[in-house]
């Protein structure tokens, strides 16, 4: 792996502020991040980038100490930390501070009592000298930006939360790196050019920053150095002159057959991928595809969303592609609940919805069920299983049994708990509910996540099955190179769809640069999402927020 | 398909799941109180064994409700059933009059009162998105303004009919107990063999999830609450012709005493599950003990101490067991 | 709605003056305001039906018994801010009230460590919710029969003695501001300053909110349930002691009722069950108008069982009032 090129200015045998060398991380068998070797050095900005799966979210909590490494070192600040004992807070205490995507702000205090909580072992106790700490973190980082300290957080737009966020991470005392994990989603062209200029002048005094973006124009903008990640490793690195957007956006979604010496991840041939298309044409043909869609979707606007136009036959596998948090996920949610709640547009669909979702242990998994009754959930209201409410346990066991053999589930029989199984096995029992439902929809969020290869084969495999059986499939998928498997793609990016691509359009690469497209009327660092409505309770717009974390590799 | 080389014959025990047979744990520690309670008095009898289940019937059927509420999950508990149960009671009192013409509007009366205040909580839980606990209290408090229009806080006549049916036995076990059975099979049928028990058990696990699976929470939830006003209905109902009357608090104890047998029963409090029979003989457990350690001559307040500690002491064991 | 950027700071928030935005916190605010209106309305109908009371000793007559109301809602309170119920809180002041007027009076050191040993108790409450995971409800529920055991054994039937100087503590006659008042904004400043001006107040408020920032900031989940608890207990002892002083007697089961009431009480009061939201001047506010509802109630010749009828009427209306109150606020926000 080639290693680092050397900083813009350093002092010659000063130990950067960071060093990761030979990092592993392994989930299950599949390896996340490989051999990854990242440093900063001190007064350096680093941008580090990378399309879904990349790694970036692992490689940042490993460093931040959430997670541990499965192999290799961390060094920070010159002290190395053995991954037993790495903690937050070791991290806090060694000059690193981080924020992530997902804010943690109490929202019922106001923005100084979140800076109280954060900086209780600082001896100013005294009420005054924290607003007054707060005020002056403020104006340093977002001069100008108004936000008064003894608002609370709730009525903030979301915006503004994550400026409070931001600026109280750059308060740190005694502050050498500063980690920041998508800082400027929610933030205008406005608030992200002042966090540009802090981060520059912070540099002057020392003070490393690792800066985690899609936005490429702002890295190339900022940062000393870049670094590309790819499938868990890094595939490029080097001066911010050394590069222009197009070449890195390449780099993000090269195909990986083309890595030197690595054997490409999912083998596909262009006549296989010719073949393919062939087929599906012959099929779309056989299944009347072509004729009325089965989902049909025009000028929707919720939440992330900003007038899109989605539409789906029977028969068909459609993709939606994008980073994460680009509206995918509102598309999915908007189809299942056929466009109640939303701002604008229209959604029709004619037939009935199964959703299997991404989210395992928060939308997907009933826990204390065995997996008999994670399947036959979904078949609950099949006519043939209900006779007037009461169940008929014969049909309901035949229907359990099928869908139970047919996915091949790990398992001696239906009655094992859902909680024993693997993550790839919990998510057959999803897919063997949505199938039991017979649907004649179904919408998979991000159903590969975390699974092994030979369920990601069974999951394709299964919705082969269910296109040749004239169902529709709506599929969002965080990893780009599966897409070839759809008939058309959608690419997302902003809440927009930047292109649609079918047939042998479809690559990896082409959705990536698609993923990474402006939008003219954004501009720069796009316009600021829709501020979370200020409700007394105190709740952030959830679903902003929800499309916008995201869950993490 | 065949799964890992092994050919599997289909093996679906579906009516009962042998693994949550939970309720013979209360089962024991009630028969194993009884036999104390013998053994402090001298006889073994029955008699101390049917009259305590007797009083605990009505316990165990408040408990069941409260036990369907307690499954939707997300810190729901009903605290109107000691209004509901009071209520009820005094409509079927008052339509029939304390004569037995119209005993079978009079018990309908009754019941619809039951159904109808779980309604009320039901639509304010489902709409406003008030917490349970006070939509409940809410409901509560408007049963006992009925309550009081009602009887004007003086005793209620009961029909002679339920009075009989509430002091009567059918060979040795009363007809109370029986009432409670069948209600209580009724109930597990619901659960057990109807779409139902699936749906609540599903909103109870993962609120999120059920959506996305389908399921038509918020009919649940109203049908829950109804389901749950409706067996303290039933409760208050026999409760009265047992007592020979309704009167204003007449359910006062009612409320502790459901979420105590639940508890006793084994059962979590954190929703998703539900297991009726364990909840029946905590219902039974704690009514023996109350006996027993009368029996043993402990004062009142030391009777009230040890129950405290055994729900305590119980539902910590019981959680770390889930754990 | 885009929030357009202020070069001014504070230009963002043309609200009420800082020191205003505090005061609102003490005063029946926003979220309290139904408490406030509430108060007024039954005040106002007190003075109207038995001019007498506006006297200072006839309001003390009157606020007397509000005072354990308001304690004991206050410590309802406190439980839940950390997102907890207290299902026993009525046979808690009971026991305490006992313990005050039988040991205290007896032995005043003796009395003390006993309350002590309460605040104890709840503190071992707040231990068993958290670490073995348990609903609170559910401990607070087996709790409550155990100090209905203990006072029961210690003071079967009514009866004991307030020592003198508690007894003349409530019943001080105090010129233009009947004392009870001071003892009720006393409880509630004393409120207010631990939970706004008292750092660690901060970290109670985070605990209902937002757990997981706690953890990230270094505090310990435990040690904060567990002072929150302790607070409560305390204020249980106040709510106690109180008690005895305005009875000048124990009776276990004269404050059972006291446990559905607090929760009328939080929630009129401007609280919120999810936990991080409470309202220490609403909470006292609600309190003294529910007492003074019983009083007004007494005035018109309405039987005492229709106290708790006319309770849940106000839950209601309360609920209602700022159901509504918050829909049009939304309604406006979005227009």
């Amino acid at each position: 792996m080639p290693s680092i090129i050397g900083p813009v200015a350093t002092a010659v045998g000063e130990k950067p502020i960071l060093s990761m060398s030979e990092i592993m991380k392994y989930y299950g068998a599949h390896a996340v991040l490989s051999h990854v070797d990242f440093s900063v050095s001190r007064g350096e900005i680093v941008g580090l980038i990378g399309a879904n799966g990349a790694g970036k979210t692992t490689l940042l909590k490993i460093l931040g100490g959430i997670i541990p490494a499965s192999a290799g070192t961390v060094e920070v600040d010159g002290h190395e930390v053995g991954a037993s004992h790495y903690n937050p807070a070791e991290a806090w205490m060694h000059g690193l501070a981080m924020v992530h995507q997902e804010l943690s702000l109490c929202t019922n205090l106001a923005v100084w009592e979140n800076w109280a909580l954060l900086y209780h072992h600082i001896g100013r106790g005294r009420r005054a000298a924290q607003i007054a700490d707060a005020t002056k973190a403020l104006e340093a980082v977002f001069p100008g930006s108004g936000i008064s300290p003894r608002v609370s957080v709730s009525e903030l737009p979301l915006a503004q939360q994550q400026m409070v966020e931001i600026a109280r991470a750059a308060s740190h005392p005694r502050l050498k790196l500063l980690v920041l994990d998508e800082p400027t989603s929610a933030l205008s062209g406005e608030s992200s050019a002042k966090l540009q200029l802090y981060l520059k002048e912070a540099r002057a005094r020392g003070v490393a920053a690792i800066y985690v973006t899609h936005k490429l124009d702002e890295i190339l903008g900022l940062v000393d150095r870049i670094v590309v990640l790819r499938n868990g490793e890094v595939c490029w690195t080097g001066g911010r002159r050394e590069a222009s957007r197009d070449q890195l956006v390449e780099e993000l979604g090269a195909r990986p057959s083309e890595q030197a010496g690595k054997p490409a991840r999912q083998p596909v041939s262009e006549a296989a991928v010719f073949a393919d298309a062939a087929k599906r044409e012959s099929t779309a043909e056989a299944t009347g595809a072509g004729s009325e869609p089965v989902v049909s979707m025009r000028g929707l606007r919720v939440s992330r969303l900003k007038g899109v136009d989605v539409v789906a036959r029977a028969g068909e596998i459609v993709g939606l592609a994008g980073l994460e948090g680009a509206g995918q996920r509102d598309v999915l949610r908007a189809v299942f609940r056929r466009g109640r709640g939303s701002e604008g547009g229209q959604v029709v669909v004619r037939g009935s919805v199964a959703y299997i979702a991404g989210d395992r242990a928060a939308e997907g998994n009933f826990v204390l069920w065995d997996i008999y009754h994670n399947i036959l959930i979904g078949a609950l209201k099949l006519g043939r299983v209900t006779r007037a409410g009461w169940l008929r346990w014969r049909t309901a066991n035949g229907i359990v049994q099928q869908w139970f053999d047919h996915f091949d589930i790990a398992a001696t029989d239906p009655k094992v708990k859902l909680r024993a199984l693997s993550g790839g096995n919990q998510q057959k029992v999803l897919i063997a509910r949505a199938f039991a439902s017979e649907a004649e929809v179904l919408l998979l969020d991000d159903p590969t996540r975390g699974v092994d290869v030979a369920t990601k084969e069974t999951v394709y495999g299964a919705l082969e099955e269910a296109r040749a059986a004239g169902r529709t499939i709506i599929v969002y998928s965080t990893e780009d190179a599966e897409f070839h498997r759809c008939d058309r793609v959608y690419v997302f990016a902003q809440g927009r769809i930047s292109g649609e691509l079918s047939g042998p359009q479809i690559s990896g690469a082409e959705i990536v640069r698609l993923s990474y497209a402006r939008f003219e009327d954004a501009g720069l660092g796009t316009a600021e999402v829709d501020p979370a409505t200020p409700s007394g309770d105190g709740a952030m717009a959830p679903e902003a927020h929800a499309s916008q974390g995201g869950a993490s590799r | 398909m065949k799964m890992n080389g092994l050919v599997q014959e289909p093996n679906f025990v579906q009516r009962v799941d042998w693994s949550r047979a939970r309720w013979v744990f209360p089962l024991g520690a009630s028969l194993l109180l009884w036999l104390a309670a013998c053994g402090i008095s001298g006889r073994f009898t029955v008699d101390l064994l049917l009259d305590n289940i007797t009083v605990a019937s009505f316990v165990a059927l408040v408990a069941v409700g409260q036990m369907l509420v307690v499954g939707l999950g997300d810190g729901s508990f009903d605290l109107s059933i000691p209004y509901v149960m009071t209520v009820a009671a005094y409509l079927c009192g008052k339509s029939s009059g304390g004569s037995n013409t119209y005993l079978v509007l009079a018990l309908l009366a009754g019941l619809a009162v039951g159904a109808l205040a779980g309604a009320f909580t039901g639509v304010l839980v489902v709409g406003p998105g008030l917490p349970p606990v006070v939509a409940t209290l809410a409901t509560g408090y408007i049963a006992y303004t009925i309550v009081l229009l009602m009887g004007n806080g003086s005793q209620v006549i009961v029909a002679p009919g339920l009075i009989s049916f509430g002091q009567n036995s059918w060979h040795g076990l009363t007809l109370v107990v029986l009432a409670a059975v069948v209600v209580m099979v009724a109930v597990a049928l619901l659960r057990g063999q109807g779409r139902y028990g699936m749906y609540l058990h599903a909103i109870g696990q993962s609120r999120a999830a059920a959506a996305l699976t389908g399921v038509p929470v918020k009919r649940v939830v109203v049908g829950t609450f109804m389901l749950s006003g409706l067996l303290a209905a039933i409760a208050g109902i026999l409760l009265s012709g047992y007592a020979g009357g309704a009167f204003a608090d007449m359910g006062d104890t009612y409320l502790i005493a459901s979420v105590a047998a639940i508890v006793v029963g084994g059962t979590s409090v954190r929703g998703g599950e539900t297991a009726i029979a364990a909840t029946a003989f905590g219902a039974t457990t704690i009514a023996l003990l109350i006996a027993l350690l009368e029996l043993s001559g402990a004062a009142i307040g030391v009777q009230d101490i040890v129950q405290g500690a055994v729900i305590i002491g119980v539902v910590m064991v019981v959680t770390r067991a889930q754990r | 709605m885009k929030v357009a950027e202020a070069p001014v700071p504070g230009a963002l928030h043309p609200g009420p003056a800082p020191h205003a935005r505090q005061l609102r916190w003490l005063v029946p605010s926003s979220r309290g305001w139904t408490a406030g209106l509430l108060l007024v309305v039954v005040a106002a109908a007190t003075a109207i039906l038995r001019p007498a009371t506006m006297s200072v000793t006839g309001a003390s007559l009157l606020l007397g018994p509000a005072l354990p109301l308001v304690f004991a809602s206050l410590a309802q309170m406190v439980i839940i801010l950390v997102g907890d119920f207290d299902l026993g809180i009525g046979y808690a002041v009971g026991l305490v009230n006992v313990l005050t007027a039988t040991a205290l009076t007896t032995n005043p050191f003796y009395g003390v460590a006993l309350m002590i040993v309460m605040v104890l108790a709840y503190v071992a409450m707040g231990a068993i919710v958290e670490l073995f995971h348990v609903p609170a409800i559910v401990v607070t529920l087996g709790a409550s029969f155990i100090w209905l055991g203990v006072g029961l054994t210690i003071q079967p039937t009514p009866g004991g003695t307030a020592a003198s100087w508690l007894e003349t503590t409530t019943n001080a006659t105090w010129p233009v501001v009947p004392e009870q008042v001071y003892i009720m904004v006393a409880g509630a400043l004393v409120m207010w300053w631990v939970l706004r001006r008292w750092r660690y107040g901060i970290v109670l408020r985070g605990l209902g909110n937002n757990r997981a920032a706690l953890v990230n900031s270094g505090w310990s989940p435990l040690w904060t349930r567990l002072c929150a608890y302790a607070l409560a207990g305390v204020l249980v002892d106040v709510a106690g002691l109180l008690t005895t002083s305005v009875t000048t007697s124990a009776d276990i089961n004269a404050s059972a009722t006291l446990t559905l009431i607090t929760f009328a009480v939080v929630v009129v009061g401007g609280c919120r069950f999810g936990g991080g939201i409470v309202v220490p001047g609403g909470v006292v506010a609600a309190a003294v108008a529910f007492s003074l509802l019983a009083s007004v109630l007494s005035f018109l010749n309405v039987a005492a069982a229709w106290n708790t009828a006319v309770e849940g009427l106000v839950l209601v209306a309360a609920v209602g009032m700022r159901w509504f109150v918050e829909g049009l606020r939304r309604y406006a926000r979005r227009h």
